[in-house]
């Protein structure tokens, strides 16, 4: 922590320098000296009494003793040595502007840190504080706009300071940034923020960090976390246009065909309830006369009514630490995708049952949901859960016995070998197509900065560590396109692969892959 | 556009120091037109290093730049303009413009401003002096000026921070205030005030304990003598002599610091009184700074010099002219020279015949103006007196006068034990004549101004526990008539007002049920009842007015009863009252 380190060793060198080089004269040492002297002892007394309480708290916060000193922020640090510079300046060339410089900046810093020192810093005073966060609404659906609503009451913020927030509800989500001001001191305020669409997922939001500073920005106090928050975005099934053909040619088994019956003829075909029958077709008097669910069957010879799997393939590795926004991406437009096709052929009669892998009580699993058209809520719920995993293949989640006299239709995004690969019907998600480029590296101009003339993004040290973020995300971006890339097109000919329609990506075509 | 706006505060607390500084400098020094160079760079300097600034121009481009700005300016501007005092404002200005959009540079912004502030505060000042009573106001003033400039810098950062990040920032909805701590607001304001006092008087205190001096030749004055403690004539009556000047160094060296007088001639040791009587010798008793007028202490007998006219000399001591006996009616102020009838065979002790003196030629000093002062006495001024027509010397009606001329005696014996031997390296000092009072008057009108508008703040304040019992009367028993509807909105307001005494702030897209059911305060809800009632057009009778007033009073008392007493006296100054 260099930084923490210079920012604390400013306190000392800069005064001391300017104590030992200051001009020796005895009318300096008589006058002026003794008043910041004095001041200085009582900055430092304050810090050091800090400096022991968070010693001493340190087992129950886990934070280092030297988080409690740790108050001067940017502006201060320079205050400190802009002002000792100012003092040396003055006893090389005399000018009184300097000496006055030098005064204020340094013994404005003395009071204020010792001021903050005493009145910002220190747990006890977050004893009766209360952060309540919520995101609204708690739970929504993909793309709708969320908003963060954030209660805080019994807070004391001092005079002379300002209560500062910060946090990020979702992974790629914005970051909400608040000020209060000590007028508002122990009282209960409500603070709210757009946080824009929703992404699909059951999001813990990470606590916010909150502190103290003062109103010349001089110093803050130490951060404090609090203010958890949990919401669910749920998927947003795609409109999958000619869904069907993924069942295959079926000759004319869609045409139904009316059995030609004089009026005195007909047949009545009835039997026992079958667990998936369509319950329109029970005959509720014969049931109740047998005591059990009788199906009444039609006179015409129905379409053939398939079992289908649509596995969704979420099988991939070393997802989780990558930085770059893509694998999320890719996997909510397979999750759209896999529920579009589920809802478009549950529609259109098909039985559906959905399979993939998520955690279930605590430990990845493969899950099965029949998918019925007017109770798809469960099935949205599995798809908000969905995450990239890699402990339970493709193999498992296509392997099962009775699966074999089913349809299977894999979404993924990488089709790839598997033991039942003949068997299977693929449709694949192109990450190209669904994913957006990552962020470019900044253009550094050589005549302007970035951003307005005083924000601290303009310093290089922030832009180098920005520079480095983005490559960062650039470098896991090539590693995820690397894990997904397939090349063997042909192999996978006659497969689908999905696609937006007409740039619409909540409308999605199935093309044939040549 | 949004630039400017985030950066507007700054900038206009930053041209408030400045143009405040300047124009001060200005009143103070209103027959000076060298400040034109000075007010040019000084504004030029700064408008272009904020300019670039609000470019996001980098530093080291905007330094070329400025380079480059200067490089024309000296190209187009008037020679009578251009002068070194253009280009030390111009520079610095334009630095400290620039920096003062920074990011971490708001002490070194200051610096400029500050500059222009010590000409005002400086003017006048010794080189070993702290400033006067205006200096130290101005000075005071600086320190408040300075935390309002880096309050407005640190509001514009936090601005900055929920705007601008590389990280995409969520949009803030406005805060709602909820419920208040009550009494809080006094303590808020004491303290603002407390901290901008306590450091603008360490600043005034020990600033000028840090100053330096610096001294330069001045030009020639003539002083006259100072007076006699005895009331005898002494030895010349002006002295001819170079004038220090000294003053606080600073950045500009266009301060008017405080004449001293180099040397002037001790006597006793320089020269020696002559009267048609004699002479005296003796010491000066030179105070230091600004004290008393010296006294003569005559230390040995007279001893014999032809009587004569006698001039000074320059200024290596010595004289040549011989002061007519006379007396000083007051230190310093007129000199009436004296007459003696020659006597008519007199001889002295000397042998020497007494001459009528003719009337010493003294010429008036003529001090620059002085700095504004507002409420000290001047120091001591020696003030030569009028000169008035020589006159030929009568001619001795016994002897002739043996010389015309003496030469100056040899330097004085050693002067008596018994009087303090005058230092020699210590200079009486010229108080300046105001030529104009403008200075001490401006600081005394805006602080006549500034007491002015504190008054009637105070006022204001003394007399809102009034209004707020003629609002909190008229709410309960309205002064005039008003319709139903009125009534009920008036016994809103006044269970509004107890909320609001307790901390309780509705906020605006909140239905009074709903605060009600927030606040829980008895007599709450019957009264949000009753105003929906009425808002919604629905009827409200006698007894729904009578039940309303009822309601509201409950709820006044009731939420105020959980005040303590400070509150509740802290109430009676809130304004507004819901």
């Amino acid at each position: 922590m260099p930084g923490r380190w210079f920012r604390i060793a400013s306190l000392i060198v800069p005064s001391a320098i300017a104590a030992k080089f200051v001009r020796a004269d005895e009318r300096i040492l008589h006058e002026v000296a003794p008043v910041l002297i004095m001041l200085w002892i009582l900055m430092a007394g304050v810090l050091m009494m800090r400096y022991v309480e968070t010693r001493e708290l340190r087992r129950r916060t886990m934070a280092s003793p030297w988080v409690g000193i740790d108050v001067l922020t940017s502006t201060g640090v320079s205050m400190l040595w802009l002002g000792a510079g100012a003092l040396l300046l003055a006893g090389k060339t005399g000018w009184a502007s300097l000496s006055v410089v030098g005064i204020l900046g340094l013994g404005t810093t003395y009071l204020v840190t010792a001021w903050t020192g005493l009145m910002a810093c220190g747990y006890d005073r977050w004893r009766s504080a209360r952060v309540d966060r919520a995101i609204v609404p708690q739970v929504t659906t993909e793309g709708e706009a969320l908003r963060e609503e954030l209660k805080i009451s019994g807070i004391p913020i001092p005079a002379g300071m300002r209560l500062f927030i910060s946090g990020t509800a979702m992974k790629h989500g914005v970051t909400s940034r608040y000020v209060v001001g000590a007028e508002s001191s122990r009282a209960e305020v409500a603070l709210s923020s757009d946080l824009g669409p929703g992404l699909r997922g059951e999001h813990d939001a990470p606590p916010m960090q909150i502190w103290l500073g003062d109103v010349f920005g001089i110093t803050r106090s130490p951060i404090i976390e609090g203010g958890e928050a949990t919401f669910s975005v749920l998927p947003r099934p795609a409109a999958i246009e000619n869904a069907k053909k993924l069942l295959g040619s079926g000759g004319d088994a869609a045409v139904a065909s009316p059995a030609q019956q004089l009026p005195s003829e007909g047949t009545f075909r009835i039997r026992e309830y079958v667990p998936g029958d369509d319950t329109r077709r029970i005959h509720w008097v014969r049931s109740a006369q047998q005591d059990q669910l009788i199906m009444r069957l039609p006179d015409e010879i129905p379409p053939a009514d398939p079992v289908v799997r649509l596995i969704l393939d979420n099988e991939l590795p070393v997802v989780e630490p990558m930085t770059s926004r893509a694998p999320d991406e890719l996997l909510d437009a397979l999750v759209r995708v896999w529920l579009g096709i589920g809802k478009s052929l549950a529609a259109a009669g098909t039985r559906v049952v959905l399979v993939t892998a998520v955690e279930h009580n605590g430990k990845l699993r493969r899950v099965e949901r029949t998918l019925f058209p007017r109770s798809a809520h469960e099935a949205l719920r599995v798809g908000m859960r969905v995450t990239w995993q890699d402990q339970v293949s493709l193999d498992t989640l296509t392997g099962k016995r009775e699966a074999k006299q089913m349809k299977q239709i894999v979404v993924t995004g990488r089709p790839r070998r598997t033991h039942h690969g003949e068997d299977l019907s693929w449709v694949v998600v192109p990450e190209g197509v669904w994913t957006t480029p990552e962020p470019t590296l900044p253009e550094i101009s050589a005549t302007t900065h970035p951003f307005p003339s005083g924000a601290p993004e303009n310093r290089s040290a922030e832009r180098v560590q920005e520079r480095k973020r983005i490559e960062k995300m650039w470098q896991d971006r090539m590693l995820f396109t690397h894990l997904v890339g397939w090349t063997d097109w042909s192999r996978y000919s006659g497969h689908h692969v999905a696609r937006p329609a007409m740039g619409d990506q909540s409308r999605i075509t199935l093309g044939a892959i040549p | 556009m949004k630039r400017l706006k985030l950066a507007a505060p700054v900038l206009l607390v930053y041209w408030a120091m400045l143009l405040g500084g300047l124009g001060l400098y200005a009143v103070i020094r209103m027959d000076d037109a060298s400040l034109r160079s000075l007010w040019i760079g000084a504004l030029g300097g700064t408008f272009l290093g904020q300019l670039l600034a609000l470019r996001n121009v980098r530093s080291v481009v905007a330094v070329i730049f400025m380079f480059l700005t200067a490089c024309w300016l000296g190209a187009v501007l008037p020679s009578e303009v251009i002068d070194k005092r253009l280009w030390m404002a111009f520079g610095p200005a334009a630095v400290c413009g620039y920096l003062s959009l920074g990011d971490r540079a708001s002490l070194a912004a200051f610096w400029f401003p500050a500059v222009i502030w010590m000409l005002s505060i400086l003017d006048r000042t010794g080189a070993h002096a702290t400033p006067d009573r205006s200096g130290m106001i101005l000075l005071g003033g600086l320190a408040v000026m300075f935390f309002v400039f880096m309050r407005a810098r640190e509001a514009r950062r936090i601005r900055l921070w929920q705007n601008v990040a590389v990280v995409p920032i969520a949009s803030e909805l406005p805060a709602k205030v909820l419920r208040e701590a009550t009494g809080w607001h006094i303590a808020r304001a004491g303290w603002t005030v407390l901290v901008a006092g306590l450091a603008a008087l360490v600043t005034a205190l020990i600033a000028p304990g840090m100053w330096q001096g610096e001294s330069f030749d001045g030009e020639h004055v003539s002083i006259s003598r100072p007076r006699n403690a005895s009331g005898r004539p002494c030895c010349p009556v002006s002295y001819d002599l170079p004038s220090e000047r000294g003053r606080v160094k600073e950045y500009f060296d266009m301060g008017r610091g405080h004449d001293e007088i180099a040397q002037p001639m001790i006597e006793g040791i320089d020269c020696d009184a002559c009267t048609g009587d004699g002479s005296y010798t003796g010491t000066y008793a030179y105070g230091h700074d600004n004290l008393g007028t010296p006294s003569y202490v005559p230390t040995g007998p007279a001893i014999d010099v032809p009587a004569g006219p006698y001039h000074p000399h320059g200024t290596g001591g010595g004289y040549t002219y011989i002061p007519p006996s006379g007396s000083y009616s007051s230190p310093g102020t007129t000199y009436t020279p004296g007459y003696r009838e020659p006597p008519a065979a007199s001889t002295t002790r000397d042998g020497v015949g007494q001459q009528p003196a003719p009337v010493p030629s003294a010429p008036s000093v003529a001090p620059p103006s002085s700095p504004p002062q507002v409420a000290t006495a001047p120091p001591p001024a020696i003030t030569a007196p009028p000169q008035p027509a020589p006159q030929p010397p009568q001619p001795a009606p016994v002897d002739p006068p043996r010389a015309a001329a003496i030469d100056p005696p040899a330097p004085a014996p050693a002067p008596s034990s018994d009087a303090p031997p005058p230092p020699r390296s210590t200079a009486s000092t010229i108080a300046p004549k105001p030529t104009s009072t403008m200075g001490p008057s401006l600081v005394r009108l805006l602080a006549v101004l500034v007491a002015c508008a504190l008054i009637l703040q105070l006022i204001a304040l003394a007399l809102r526990p009034l209004r707020r019992w003629f609002v909190l009367r008229h709410l309960r028993r309205p002064f005039w008539k008003e319709t139903v509807d009125q009534q009920v909105s008036n016994s809103w307001q006044l269970a509004l007002v107890g909320l609001r005494d307790a901390g309780w702030r509705p906020t605006s897209d909140e239905a009074p049920r709903e605060l009600a059911r927030r606040a829980g305060i008895d007599g709450l809800e019957q009264c949000a009842t009753i105003l929906e009632r009425a808002r919604h057009g629905l009827g409200v009778d006698a007894g729904d007015l009578a039940e309303m007033n009822r309601s509201a009073d409950v709820a006044y008392e009731s939420a105020r009863s959980k005040l303590g007493g400070g509150a509740r006296a802290a109430s009676w100054l809130r304004w507004p009252l819901a």
